[in-house]
């Protein structure tokens, strides 16, 4: 047993990977802080499985270090590590019942008998699967696997939980009510979690810091709120749901402007853009708008059912506006 | 037209072929078999007492069990790590290996036996090689006995055997064993607790294929061993078409008929193949 | 492997020589005479229902072509209407036809053990002697269920790059003498003759076979000794040096003599002089035009063809004269040859065959 997992913490410094002429990882650093929640986001291809695998220790990188603690730990085998680890997929072993998945990594390190069965107990106790030990995984729902996969992760009390788009393969529904029970989870157990995602709204909600990868390179690490508000340049803004770019043609001023749709509203005559209704879709209270400009581009904006004097149709001529505090510009590249 | 309405009237109609063709070119000459072996050439069972009483008979079925599972055996561990490079290895060597594999079967068990002769006989090219090399002054035994009957069985099976091990190992999911290793599992480990047990129902389809198999063969025998490792196919050969003696042979072909069904039978039993595939 | 025949044999080796490229109007020609001749003649039965076809079974490839040249054109230009199949006419197949009622051959080429194998079975018509000449067959070889079509040996070969001089058939079971591997067929029909003639059985005193006595000597040598199947399995072991003696057909020998220019030598002498046998399956579709194709047959002048051909001696003893001097040394039937060997006994096989084949895998071949 290890007397505190979270003693030591993760950093990695400045690793590189590179299959053929593609740069998977670039010059890439960071420190893993002690029980954060942290959550590696980007596109696919952006090397934040790759980073992520690095950690676990099945990718070496070609140049750099991960550090636990005071310990280089770059090239120690996977099973070296003691991280625990959720696989996209969840990886249950097919052939073992749920009490045996969850007591494999146990078993790996010589823990057997009264001790394995109740930290078992406790694994599934703590993801509500108590009474499930004795099926096999085929037996069970998507969500229950993913659930399984968990405790498995996390029954050894690891210095780290590694979690590679865990939540990927269910559906919509499914994925908000694990969102929730991860993060309960996040904080029952107080260890560190590195989490990938590529879905944004995954990451806002779940994460205390955030790492927003593009070609390998971390290009803005933060709290969730940091990056909505002050996204470091386009590419974050846009992966973080900004919608519309204004050029200096329309606000006059130097490089872009970076409006959320929610920020841009009907403004009367006073507006300081004009553009035509080309599309408009109801989401309960709210319609959302897609209109071009005469320069033809396009924009979006939302319109509350509860404000509108006025509900602009298809073709309709209409005069847009936005609030400096919530406009954010960028250098024009 | 309106009795194909019906669905299940027309499934039974598309399959009714098959079934028809099933029962008029297989089960009845078995069925025709097992009423031979105790009618000729008088009813009752003296055939399979002849059989018991003999000694040859034994020693010929003792042969024929020895050379299959030996051979089963064999191929099975070399295919094994055919099969484990095979799913391994990238796209493009895959699609080689495989090639390799399965261009094997097209070549006919004659051919291939003679080019084991080619290689195995004193003055074949493994003889040649060694004595050239000065490793051995005169010509090892390798021809006309049970190590030249093995290797041109094993040889002869190993595709029999690679195809269902690879086919198994193709559809585990290649996460479970990085899974095992996150979790603290060494390689090996790894190797035995989880990808092993997962590739358990091919290995024992590909017993079960190469063994069966191996209980039929003759032609290899008969021309590695220089023909003195009958097997029981041939025997029965010999009893059907060349001395009549129907009613032996046919009890014989029985007789290695009940052994296939018992074994399976056997093998099912041991093994709860839906179990290894994680269904309970 | 299959069990071969001395007729399947045969065939085999026509296929080898027009490998060789002996003719390709012949291959050609007996691709006609396989595929399309039986049709042409079927079809012709149809429109000039004179006489019945008579389908003549053999162990096909040139053979097929050899029979038809040899045989069939003779018959068919005076009125006949003999078609060769070459599907090979196995035991069990013969028996298998006779007993479902749907018997479609008329005539099989066969050798003694058929007539030891099928003839208790009732699977055999009687030879109608009244139509087929017994003086045109040597002496002895006409029997009830089958009479004889040319004959061939089965002999000692040796290798002479192992061996000096012509060793005795004595010394085939002397390893000491002459180390090395022996080869001998997978059957007992010849080997136990050739194996009790080595042992100073004087021919005439040959039958009853001593079976003891034969397969003694073969337990005496077993490990050294290997068994071929098919003649073509014969020549090989020699050619490839992997057996120093062997006990194999005439035929065979001929051609390794000749490959190997001499290297490998053969004797007739203690070998064992053999029959070639027409049987008529019991209820053969053409009833007694069958025999009249056996007799059409008996020809000394096509038998000699088949000499020429294949190398297998003529039935009719006027055939002798007309052998060509310079293919009597390699007749199997020839005065100077059938001197020096001994004779199948059929009445012995008729009786023992079955049984001491079995026999004689049991102990000696598994």
């Amino acid at each position: 047993m290890h007397a505190n997992p979270n003693d030591q913490t993760l950093s990695v410094q400045g690793i590189n990977k590179r299959y053929g002429t593609f740069q998977a990882l670039n010059d890439v650093g960071i420190d893993v802080k002690r029980g954060e929640f942290l959550t590696l986001l980007g596109p696919s291809g952006s090397g934040k499985t790759t980073l992520l695998m690095s950690v676990a220790g099945f990718i070496q990188p070609d140049s750099g270090r991960i550090m636990l603690g005071a310990q280089d730990i770059t090239f120690a085998a996977p099973e070296k590590r003691n991280f625990g680890m959720v696989f996209q997929g969840y990886a249950l072993f097919p052939h073992l019942k749920v009490r045996e998945n969850v007591a494999f990594p146990l078993k790996m390190r010589g823990i057997r008998g009264a001790a394995a069965t109740k930290s078992v107990a406790e694994a599934l106790e703590l993801v509500g699967l108590a009474d499930k030990g004795e099926r096999y995984p085929r037996e069970l729902s998507g969500g229950q696997q993913q659930r399984v996969a968990l405790a498995r992760a996390i029954v050894f009390q690891p210095h780290l939980l590694l979690l590679d788009e865990p939540l990927s393969a269910l559906d919509t529904q499914l994925r908000g009510q694990l969102q929730t029970e991860l993060k309960r989870l996040h904080r029952a157990v107080g260890l560190t979690f590195i989490y990938v995602t590529h879905d944004q709204g995954e990451a806002l909600s779940m994460s205390d810091r955030i790492a927003v990868m593009k070609d390998g390179r971390i290009v803005q690490l933060g709290a969730p709120s940091a990056l909505y508000n002050r996204p470091a340049n386009r590419f974050v803004a846009e992966f973080l749901g900004v919608e519309n770019f204004l050029p200096e043609r329309l606000t006059g001023r130097q490089g872009l402007l970076a409006v959320r749709a929610s920020a841009l509203s009907l403004a009367g005559k006073a507006g300081r853009i004009s553009a035509r209704v080309s599309d408009l879709d109801y989401h309960g209270a709210e319609i959302r708008y897609t209109a071009q400009t005469e320069c033809g581009l396009s924009l979006r904006f939302n319109l509350s059912l509860r404000d509108a004097a006025h509900v602009p149709q298809e073709n309709e001529n209409v005069t847009l506006d936005w609030q400096e505090k919530d406009a954010l510009p960028f250098p024009a590249a | 037209m309106r009795i194909l309405a019906n669905p299940m009237l027309r499934y039974w109609l598309l399959i009714a072929p098959a079934l028809l063709a099933m029962a008029v070119f297989y089960f009845y000459p078995i069925s025709h078999v097992l009423w031979m072996s105790v009618t000729l050439p008088e009813p009752g069972v003296s055939n399979f007492e002849s059989l018991a009483a003999s000694r040859s008979v034994q020693r010929m079925l003792w042969t024929t069990l020895r050379i299959a599972v030996l051979s089963t055996m064999i191929s099975l561990i070399l295919a094994y790590f055919v099969a484990y490079v095979i799913s391994t290895v990238d796209e493009r060597r895959r699609r080689l290996l495989f090639m390799g594999v399965v261009i094997s079967l097209w070549i006919s068990v004659l051919v291939r036996a003679f080019a084991w002769f080619a290689l195995l006989r004193n003055d074949g090219l493994i003889n040649q090689a060694l004595i050239g090399m000065g490793l051995i002054d005169r010509p090892l035994p390798l021809m006309w006995n049970e190590f030249a009957v093995l290797v041109g069985m094993v040889h002869y099976m190993l595709p029999l055997a690679i195809l269902p091990l690879y086919s198994g190992m193709q559809s585990i999911d290649p996460r479970l064993v990085a899974a095992a290793r996150g979790l603290g599992a060494s390689r090996m480990t790894a190797f035995w607790k989880i990808w092993f047990p997962l590739t358990l129902p091919g290995v024992f389809a590909a017993s079960i294929l190469v063994f069966i198999y191996s209980l039929g063969f003759y032609v290899t025998p008969a021309l590695l061993g220089g023909g003195k490792k009958m097997m029981v196919a041939e025997y029965i050969k010999v009893q059907i078409l060349e001395v009549v003696n129907w009613g032996l042979g046919s009890a014989l072909a029985t007789l290695l008929l009940i052994f296939v069904l018992v074994t399976l039978a056997i093998v099912s039993r041991v093994v709860d193949l839906r179990k290894v595939f994680g269904a309970g | 492997m299959e069990q071969q025949s001395f007729a399947q044999d045969y065939a085999e080796i026509m296929r080898e020589q027009s490998a060789r490229g002996i003719s390709r109007r012949a291959i050609l020609r007996s691709a006609l005479a396989m595929g399309v001749a039986p049709l042409a003649l079927g079809a012709g039965r149809v429109f000039a229902e004179t006489r019945p076809e008579v389908v003549l079974v053999n162990w096909g490839g040139l053979s097929v072509e050899v029979f038809q040249k040899a045989f069939a054109d003779p018959f068919n230009a005076a009125g006949g209407n003999l078609v060769i199949d070459g599907s090979g006419p196995l035991n069990g197949k013969i028996l298998t036809m006779v007993q479902s009622n749907a018997v479609t051959w008329d005539i099989c080429d066969a050798g003694v053990t058929t007539i030891a194998d099928l003839g208790p079975k009732g699977a055999l018509e009687q030879i109608d002697y009244e139509i087929v000449d017994k003086s045109k067959v040597v002496d002895g070889f006409a029997y009830d269920l089958g009479v004889v079509n040319y004959f061939f040996s089965s002999v000692m070969a040796w290798d002479t790059s192992k061996i000096e001089g012509q060793p005795s058939p004595a010394d085939f079971f002397d390893i000491e003498k002459i180390p090395g591997r022996r080869m001998i067929r997978k059957d007992s029909q010849a080997m136990l003759e050739l194996a009790l003639l080595a042992d100073g059985v004087a021919p005439a005193d040959l039958y009853p076979l001593d079976v003891e006595r034969a397969l003694a000597k073969f337990e005496s040598i077993r490990e050294h000794l290997l068994f071929w199947s098919s003649g073509a399995e014969s020549q090989s072991l020699l050619r490839d040096g992997e057996c120093v003696m062997g006990f194999l057909w005439s035929t065979r020998a001929n051609m390794l003599k000749e490959e190997t220019e001499g290297r490998i030598d053969y004797t007739f002498e203690k070998g064992l002089l053999q029959p070639g046998i027409w049987v008529v399956p019991k209820g053969n579709p053409a009833g007694k035009e069958a025999f009249h194709a056996i007799a059409s047959m008996q020809s000394a002048a096509e038998q000699i063809i088949l000499l020429e051909q294949m190398g297998n001696g003529p039935a009719n003893p006027a055939g002798s004269d007309l052998v060509p001097e310079a293919l009597k040394a390699v007749n199997p039937s020839d005065p100077a040859n059938t001197a020096v060997q001994a004779k199948v006994s059929a009445e012995w096989y008729f009786e023992n065959h079955t049984a001491v084949y079995q026999e004689f895998l049991d102990r000696i071949a598994s």
